[in-house]
This record gives structure tokens, C-alpha cells and sequence, in this order.
């Protein structure tokens, strides 16, 4: 038994499933799951790696629990989403913490949280001071969301009536010395007007040219060449 | 288009992984008499049970030439232990078989089967 290739083998086998359940299962970001997905996600994780190394028994059946597992975590995926009552079972509901300024200690005490977390939560929001909270909810991915007493939240453009400045989304007109035609195209522009702007930025040709930009709301054109001197 | 390209991958990939796993019992069947080991376990316990020593010695270089064949082939569907038991076991049926020992041999020849048999399930 050649063992450096059977694992090699098993290891391939383990790392296309491993990539096909989890790109099945979703795109959750690490900062959204719970405790529970991630205990989920170290076990399919711990039995994948049995399915490479572990030659003292077959890779079928571990591969059957790693079907198991992703397969149970689907299935608790579809219910979550189909069925209200599962998903608060299974997911658990957010907690208020704090309520009108007041620490809800009973609330803490039921799902384990301490003061220092609180603190520590709200430090990492900023606060740090807790008689500037008005609301603070512990979310069941176990982050804190923070609503300020409205004398310590900062003021938007809307109540300081300022009009902001446009937006909008910028387009890829050069890259890598290749002007992007279509782009030119779609942002309403041609290669003459790109040619005047670069040349109004010392620019002779867009070869000297590693990305520029342009958002056709705000009409900037960003410029940046290789040579950054 | 590109859904139905993205599926057909994911079912090739998935398939192609469950017939490694799982092609153990079809690989250890031999096509032929030189890698078919139940054969050649079958004629070595003829042998032994006639106490044909010489006619056993040459089943037993059969076998053992059977499951060299077959050994590469089921590897990555099997348990690691379980073909080293049939490799031991054969080793120690080589002496058992020199030394003309009835009941070792035939003790050894035994267990070989049934390492072969859970091999195989």
C-alpha cells in the first residue's frame, strides 16, 4: 500500500466535497454565524480531515457523516427559512441587554453574559460610556447592536441640512495601458475626451497608464501611472 | 447554459469520488485465474485439507501473487489494517506451509478469508 498516494487520493476526495457541501450550504460570513454553526462548521470540518488521513478505516463511511452532517445543516438551513418557529428554535432570538438606560441583568443571566462582555461589546462600538446607551440588543451571531440616547448620536447631513455630494459608481476606463472601449461607451465618454483629460494630467499615452476610472456622475476621472513619481 | 455546466461538474466531481470510494468490490474481483484470489484460497485449502504440501506450496505462491495484483487497485477504498492483516497472515501461511503444519496453516488460511470477506463489505 503506497499510503503518501491513497492519502493524496482521499485527500482530493475530502476537499471536492468539503468545497461542494459548503458552497452549497451558503455564503455566511464567519462574523454572522452562531456558536452552534460554528461547532457545526469545526465537526464537518474534523470529518473531512478523518475522510484524507484516517487509513485505519475505508473513506465511505466518514464521507457518509460528512454527507450527514451538511446534509442536517441544510436541512436546518431550509426550515430556518421556511418556518419561522424552527429558526427562532434553532437560531435563538436576540436578547435586550440594556433597555432605556437600564442593564437587564435577568436577561444577561439567561444567556450567559457577563458585564465585562458588555463592556467589552460596547468599547467595541465606541462607547465607553454606558450612560450614553439607550438600547443595546446581544444578536444571536453574539454582536452587539447599540442604539445611543439621541443627545450622543451623531447628527446625519439630513438634520445639519447639507446636500451631499453625488455618488455614483465608477467605471474601468484604462487598465493596464488598454483602454476599455465599452466601458468609455457605457459611461458616455470617448477615447478623444479620455485622450484630453490625460494629456491635461501630463499624460501622452495611456500606456503610462496602470488603472484609471471614471464616474460619470461626479465626472472625476481617476488617474493612477506606473510610474508613481 | 451555465447553470446546467456547473451542476454536470458537481455531479461528475461527487460520482467520480463515490466509485473510488466504493469500487473495492468490483476491483477485487480478478478477470483473470492469475488475480482471482478466492480461486486460489479455495485450492490452497483443497491442498491443505489433502495435506498435498507441494501442490499447497504452489496455491499458496498463486495467492500470494493474486493479492499483489489486487492490492494497488482497491487501496483507496479500503481500510489500511485490514490489508495489512491479509499481508501478515500470508506471511506467516508461507511458514506454516514450509514447515508442513496442518492446523497452523489452516488456522492462518481461515483468518485470511475472513479479513478478504470484511475487506470486501
Amino acid at each position: 500500500m503506497n499510503e503518501a498516494l491513497v492519502v493524496f487520493v482521499r485527500s482530493l476526495i475530502a476537499f471536492a466535497s468539503l468545497l461542494i457541501f459548503t458552497r452549497m450550504l451558503g455564503k455566511q460570513q464567519l462574523s454572522q454565524l452562531t456558536f452552534f454553526d460554528y461547532v457545526l462548521g469545526i465537526t464537518i470540518g474534523s470529518i473531512a480531515a478523518t475522510v484524507s488521513t484516517d487509513l485505519s478505516s475505508p473513506a465511505w463511511p466518514h464521507w457518509v457523516g460528512l454527507f450527514t452532517w451538511a446534509a442536517i445543516v441544510a436541512i436546518m438551513q431550509w426550515s430556518s427559512i421556511h418556518w419561522k418557529l424552527a429558526d427562532r428554535f434553532l437560531s435563538g432570538e436576540p436578547v435586550v441587554v440594556i433597555m432605556k438606560g437600564k442593564i437587564l441583568e435577568q436577561n444577561m443571566k439567561t444567556v450567559h453574559y457577563t458585564i465585562s462582555d458588555l463592556l467589552e461589546h460596547l468599547r467595541d462600538k465606541s462607547v465607553f460610556d454606558l450612560s450614553q446607551v439607550e438600547f443595546a440588543v446581544l444578536e444571536t451571531s453574539g454582536t452587539l447592536s447599540v442604539l445611543l440616547k439621541p443627545e450622543h448620536q451623531t447628527p446625519t447631513r439630513k438634520d445639519l441640512n447639507i446636500t451631499p455630494p453625488q455618488g455614483g459608481i465608477s467605471t474601468e476606463v484604462i487598465y493596464s495601458g488598454l483602454v476599455m472601449e465599452e466601458n468609455l461607451k457605457r459611461a458616455g465618454v470617448n477615447q478623444k475626451w479620455l485622450m484630453k483629460q490625460l494629456k491635461a494630467q501630463g499624460i501622452s499615452s495611456p500606456d503610462q497608464v496602470f488603472l484609471a476610472t471614471y464616474n460619470s456622475q461626479s465626472g472625476v476621472l481617476f488617474v493612477d501611472k506606473y510610474q508613481d513619481k | 447554459m451555465r447553470k446546467l455546466l456547473y451542476y454536470s461538474i458537481v455531479v461528475v466531481i461527487l460520482t467520480v469520488c463515490l466509485l473510488v470510494m466504493n469500487a473495492d468490490s468490483y476491483l477485487s474481483t480478478g478477470r483473470t485465474d492469475t488475480e482471482n484470489v478466492v480461486l486460489h484460497l479455495s485450492a490452497l485449502k483443497t491442498s491443505l485439507d489433502n495435506a498435498q504440501w507441494e501442490s499447497a506450496h504452489q496455491h499458496y505462491q498463486a495467492l500470494d501473487t493474486a493479492w499483489q495484483i489486487i492490492k494497488p487497485r482497491i487501496q483507496f477504498s479500503v481500510e489500511k489494517d485490514q490489508m495489512d492483516a491479509i499481508d501478515s497472515g500470508l506471511a506467516r501461511l508461507a511458514a506454516y506451509i514450509r514447515w508442513q503444519d496442518k492446523v497452523g496453516a489452516a488456522v492462518e488460511l481461515s483468518e485470511i478469508e475472513s479479513h478478504w470477506d470484511n475487506l470486501r463489505r
